[in-house]
Parts: C-alpha cells; structure tokens; sequence
C-alpha cells in the first residue's frame, strides 16, 4: 500500500496467503431471480421439486438460463432484500438441504462458450455482475484482439482475488489459456498491482503477459487499465472494450468460467473477502447464503450496522438478509454512518473523482432525473464518498441512476414497440373496413344495375 | 486522466470550524485597531445568528444537532466584520437574524441558498440604515496614534470612502494623508493570509478568488491615469481597502451560492470583482462587495449553464 492509501479508514492488511477458510452450507439457500437491469425471471422449479446441480431454475428474459450449482429441495419462492443497486427486493428461490453432490469432469473437444453460458447464466465476479455471455460476442465472428485478465484488485477492503491467485495460480492460468484458445487470440494480458507481483512464479506460461498497474485504488478499474493500454496498444479508451476487440474479464470470472466448462455447472462457491477495520480474512463461500450469516460466523465481533458488499471504497450497503451472489467479492463491516447532510457544493469531490468528473453536478442531475454523459463516464469508484463532508452516499446514487434510466429507457423502447403494434394493427383493421366497403358498395351497384335492367327488361302490361 | 488526490475524511463542521480559524488573524487585526466595539458586534452577531437558526430548525421540525455545524456562527461572524464596529446593537441582530432566516432558512437551510446569507443580511440592513453604516470609528490602534489624523482627518468614512469624495486632491496628495502603516491595508493583509492558509488547506476553490482579484486589479489598473485629481485608484489601493480581501476569500468563496463548474467560478469571481469597482466608482456606498456578490450570487445558476452549453457545443464540434 502507499502512503496515500494509508490516511484512508483502513481495512485490516490483507494477507493473501493465509489459508482460505471454509463456509458450511446453511439449511437454507437463496437465489435471487433477477437479471443485471433488474428484471424478473421466470421460475421453472415447482416448490417441492429436487434440485440437482446443473438444473434449471428460472429463465431470464433474454432467454439464457440459471442454473442450479447446487442439489437440495425447492421450497419455495419469497421475496427479499438483494445485492443489486436499485431494487429494494426480489423474488428469490429457495432450496433446502443445498448439498454439494460429486461432480464428474466432462471433457467435449467441440465447445459452443455461447451455448453453455446461455445454460448456465454465470456473472462477471469483479463486483458490477455483467453477464458474461454478453461480453463474448466481441471475440467471436470477429477478431478478438486481446484478453485482458484482471487482477489487480485495488480496493483496500479486499484480497479474494490475490487469495485465488495465491492458492489457485496454475488452475487461472490454464483457464486463461483455455479462453483465449476458445476465442481465438494469442495475446493475454494480467492485470496485476505491482506489491502483488510476487503472488505469481517468476516465469509465466507462454502468451500470458503481465500488465503491472500501480497499488492506488482505483488504478485495478477496467477504465483506468484500459487507459493504461492504449499507450502500448492503438484504442480509445473512453469505448467499450468489446468494441475495440478485447475481451475483458475479472480473474474470478476467467476461473469459474474455465469451472462451468469443465462441469457443466455453475460454481457453488466463490471466494470472499470478510473485512473489518481491523481484519480481513478469505472464505470460501456458498453462494446464495446470507452475507450477515456469513459475517456472524466468521467475524462476530465485527461492528454492527452497514454492511458493505464490494469492498470498502467501491462497495455498496447491503442488507444482511441479501444472499451472497457471484459478483459479490467481499463483505465489509463499516459500523454505523453519520447521517447525510445537505450538499454545500464545496467541491472536495471533484478534485477526487479519477475521472475528472463534476460529482457534485452529477448529484443534481441525476436526481433531477436527467441522464448525462457523466453519469455513464462514472465508474462508481466511491472515492467522492469518501472525501464528502456531507456523507452522501453519491456512488450508490449514480449506481442506482444508471439502472434507473436504462429501466426507463427500456420501457420507452416497449411502448413504443406497443404502440407500432397498436398502428399497425390499426392500419390493418381500417384497411379490411375499406375493403369490406368497397365490396358492399360494389354489390350495391350491381344490386342496383340488375334492377334497372330488370325493370327495362319487363314485359310492359297494357293499361286496360 | 487526473490521478486522485486523497484527503482525510471532513465533516461540514471541521470546514466550517476552519474557516472560523481562518477568520482569526483579521478579527484580532480589526480588535487591536478599533477596539473591544469588534468583539460586541461579534458577540450580537453570533448570538442573533445562532438564536434564528434555532428557532427556525424548531418552526420547520429539523433535527436540532444541525446547530453545530457551525455554518450559523460563520454567518454571524462574517456580519459582525462587515460591520463597522460600535453599531447599534439592534441593528446588528437584526442583520444577523435576517440573514439565517431571509437568506438561509426560507430557502431550505444549509445548501439550499441562491444567495450568501451574510450578505444578505449585510444588504438588508445597508439599505435600511445607510448613514448609520457610513460611518467607521477613526481607526485608533492600539499601538500607536497615527500623527495627523486628528478631529480634521477622515473620521466617519473609511479611506475609500473618502478617497471618491476627495474634491481636487491628486491621489498621491490624498494618500499622504494616510502614512504607512495604514491599519486597512493591515487588515486586508491579514485576511489575505487567513484566506491563503484556507487555499492550502484546499477548503476552498481558488478561481472564484483569483477571478474576483485579477478583474479588480485590472480594472483598477486601466483606470488609473497616473495619480491625477480624475484617477479612478490605483490597483493597490483597490486590492488593499475596504472589504477586498474579506471579500475575495471568505465571501465569494461560499460554496453554496457560488457555480458549480471551475469555468463558471472564474467568470464569477471576474463579474463580483468588476461589479466591486464600477460600484466603488459610480456608487454611493461605502464599498460594494456585498451588492457584488449578491448579483453575481444571482447569475450563479446561469453562469453554470452558459459553461455546460459551451462545453457540449464544443464538444459537438470535435465529434
């Protein structure tokens, strides 16, 4: 860490490779039933069912599938406090007795990445919780330039992925290799805090580079990495990355993903980080359990109050009662917070912002429900909160109006669909009215002629 | 990209505790040469200022703890110093408490307000009791008695005041009459190093200031033909009487009712320091920082959009 990491609120130091405690599996397993945007899926388990991994529980609305990592019984479904920024709660499933039944390595030549991540909906592990199926179309069809690996993990309340690397290192690598054979690039980059340059062997396998970013958070975010590249490579690095071909993923993500084609399933647990002020530990940790249960049992006497998923500065509050999800890289115990207080505009968080950014504007209009160009610019760091003298949480708001606006916008794009429909339909109704006229007046006319020509035709009577 | 910069974490109370610090060294400058009349008025100020605070938090069913975050007492403060010492009493409080309330508290409280409180409450009264405001005690200092100054020199008008009512005197006659070290430019030094601990402290932005600083100069400096009986001031007299550096580091500084956008700070504080001379020049009040600040309070909002709407103009430009 570096000296200007150090004046923060710390976290307990981070010890990577200290060994990776193991969770229990609780009685009782939630999985939220929502997508990245929020969206509801739709069930396909029948409360009472038996689960067994691998077997799907709910399609999401664009069509891909989650799918169970772990065996047990279908309960039920309720209704519950969850990680994502924006919704207040979600159906969840629930599965009783989860148990982590044996499972057998399947081994297929022929892979369609796409096909099996449409089975088996995995999420980015870095923190947003991407889809990651939506991130690979950029490698396939046309050239994928690059796969950018990273693992520079910058925020000061977190080590799961050093932890990973540390314990798993040749089990990453070889994914990374896998991924970057199935998406035809022979270019990896790992993108790696330079103090942690010694979690890795000195010599790497063939065609993985390393990408050493310096130890300031948020030098680990994709924006401020992708920065960084485009002094080596030509790119813009205020695009997408999927649009200058390169395929860019959290290492976490690269490791479950190399899980899911081994198996065939998704990964039941993940490693997370437990962090306090004063401690932070690594716990191998079943998915779906509930993050404050997950606390109590390993740190119980950690500060009662906000619970921050996501680390110290990037993280977001979370209930307790929210089940733990793929994207959910540590848990931090923040204790009570001072009340938020008004803006008095002093400016402290624009000479934060790492990109450059207006916090305190943003903050007006995003409030004022007007979308920007900033608030899309802004990768939700949480160094404004940091330095706010007002506590406002502005990280968590942006978050939340990102969500918002593209809700809205979808819905926009829905009506709008509707009331196509709606025209068309109609379109086609008076058109079938028209028709319907033209042939009666038609008829009408013949009617008309016909009795005309028969009343010519008709033998006149005489008058007597 | 701009790497971060990483501060320690502030309360809007440390802030507003550092501006009182701040304020310290010209309080006790203004102390030493007018006398115990500054810290009367510093005591009413505050006392009407946090009195108002309180009882609007009561009427509107706020929490009660936001008394300390000391914004009130800044507000009192900055009042107690606009105004010259051995006011009336009553005059004092009411600006104080006219402006928690018409300049604060109608609008929402802290963060809410279009307008800097203390200036408004400065104004009000200005309006309401001009002569009583005109008139400054010939300054005394402690330390010495100034030779000259007696009955027949400027008592009841501050040098800037007397300097625009000075009839035929060529500047440089009107300035010998005030031998160095002249007590205002003193203060003004003294708030001057108040203000730059506060920029290095980085409580406040530096461009409103700067701005505000530079266009007085300027200003100052164009219309200044040399000293003769038609000079306008010389830049140094402008930048080191009256209310200048008060103004300059404490006033136009206020966050609130300041722009949000740096671009938009620098026309700020241009339009304040501008607007400060064309009202010192042509005006008949004793010094105009208070109508300054609150025009361009004004514009605030509008300034914030003219940069936005050059910057996507611009920005439509490049794509």
């Amino acid at each position: 860490m570096n000296s200007e990491v150090d004046i923060q609120p710390g976290a307990g130091p981070g010890n990577p490779s200290q060994a990776i405690l193991q969770a229990a599996f609780p009685e009782r397993l939630y999985f939220p039933l929502h997508d990245y945007y929020g969206i509801s899926a739709r069930p396909l388990v029948q409360p009472g069912a038996r689960i067994a991994p691998g077997m799907r529980l709910a399609e999401f609305q664009d069509g891909s599938v989650l799918s169970s990592p772990v065996g047990g019984l279908c309960e039920g479904l309720i209704s519950g406090p969850v990680l994502h920024p924006q919704l207040a709660a979600a159906p969840q499933l629930v599965i009783r007795h989860p148990e982590l039944q044996e499972r057998e390595e399947k081994s297929d030549s022929e892979l369609d990445l796409q096909a099996l991540l449409a089975e088996h909906c995995l999420i980015g592990h870095g923190g947003a919780g991407f889809p990651t199926r939506m991130k690979l179309p950029a490698g396939f069809g046309r050239d994928c330039r690059l796969l950018l690996v990273n693992a520079a993990e910058c925020d000061p309340g977190l080590s799961a992925d050093a932890a990973l690397l540390h314990h798993h290192g040749e089990a990453v690598m070889r994914s990374c290799l896998a991924l970057a054979k199935a998406v035809g690039t022979r270019q990896i980059l790992l993108a790696l805090k330079r103090s942690r340059r010694a979690l890795l062997p000195k010599v790497l396998p063939d065609g993985i580079q390393l990408l050493l970013t310096e130890d300031a958070y948020p030098a680990g975010h994709e924006g401020q990495l992708l920065s960084q590249i485009s002094k080596i490579l030509p790119l813009n690095p205020k695009l997408p990355p999927a649009g200058e071909g390169i395929l860019s993923l959290n290492v976490a993500t690269v490791h479950a993903l190399g899980e899911v084609c081994r198996f065939r399933c998704l990964p039941a647990t993940r490693i997370v980080t437990l962090a306090t002020e004063t401690r932070q530990i690594n716990v191998r940790a079943p998915i779906g359990m509930r993050t404050g249960a997950l606390l109590e049992a390993f740190l119980p006497h950690a500060p009662k109050g906000r619970l921050l998923a996501g680390g110290l500065l990037a993280g977001r509050e979370v209930s307790p009662d929210a089940p733990l999800l793929w994207n959910c890289s540590g848990i931090y115990a923040a204790g009570e917070k001072a009340p938020e207080m008004p803006c008095i505009n002093c400016g402290f968080c624009a000479t934060a912002c790492p990109e450059g950014l207006l916090p305190q504007q943003l903050l007006l209009d995003t409030r004022a429900g007007r979308e920007t160009d900033a608030l899309h610019a802004c990768i939700e760091c949480g160094l404004c909160d940091e330095v706010c003298p007002s506590r406002i949480p502005l990280a968590a708001d942006f978050a939340a109006g990102k969500t918002r606006f593209h809700r809205q916008a979808k819905k926009a794009e829905f009506a709008e669909a509707c009331q196509k429909r709606f025209a068309r339909r109609e379109a086609r109704a008076a058109e079938r009215r028209r028709a319907r006229r033209e042939k009666h007046a038609l008829s009408r006319a013949r009617r008309g002629a016909k009795a005309t020509l028969a009343a010519i035709l008709a033998p006149r009577t005489e008058p007597e | 990209m701009k790497s971060s910069t990483w501060q320690p974490k502030q309360q809007v109370s440390h802030i507003m505790l550092l501006v009182l610090l701040a304020l310290l060294p010209g309080t006790l400058g203004l102390v030493l040469i007018f006398g115990a009349a500054v810290l009367t008025n510093l005591l009413l100020a505050s006392l009407g200022a946090l009195l108002a605070e309180y009882v609007c938090l009561l009427l509107r069913g706020r929490r009660l703890a936001a008394l300390l975050d000391f914004s009130a007492l800044v507000t009192g403060f900055l009042i107690a110093l606009a105004l010259p010492p051995g006011t009336h009493p009553g005059i004092v409080l009411l600006a104080s408490v006219l402006a928690i309330m018409l300049g604060k508290q109608v609008f929402g409280g802290l963060g809410q307000n279009p307008f800097n409180p203390a200036m408004v409450g400065y104004a009000a009264v200005l309006v309401s009791f001009p002569a009583a405001l005109a008139i400054w005690p010939a300054p005394e200092p402690y330390w010495q008695i100034l030779p000259g100054r007696g009955a027949d020199g400027m008592t009841g008008a501050t040098p800037l005041d007397a300097f625009r009512f000075r009839g035929d005197l060529s500047s440089e006659a009107f300035h010998a009459g005030y031998p160095l070290p002249d007590p205002w430019i003193l203060i003004n030094l003294l708030f001057l190093f108040g203000g730059l601990c506060l920029l290095a402290g980085r409580i406040i932005r530096w461009q409103a200031s700067a701005g505000m600083l530079l266009a007085l100069f300027v200003l100052a400096l164009a219309f200044n033909d040399g000293g003769s009986a038609g000079s306008l001031g010389s830049p140094a007299f402008h930048c080191l009487h009256g209310a200048t550096m008060l103004g300059a580091f404490f006033i136009v500084t206020d966050p609130v009712s300041a722009p949000r956008q740096p671009e938009a700070l620098w026309l700020f504080g241009m339009g304040a320091g501008a607007l400060i001379f064309a009202i010192r020049t042509l005006g008949g009040y004793p010094d105009g920082v208070a109508f300054a600040v609150l025009v361009m309070n004004g514009l605030a909002p509008l300034l914030d959009r003219l940069v936005l709407l050059g910057k996507s103009r611009s920005q439509g430009a490049n794509l």
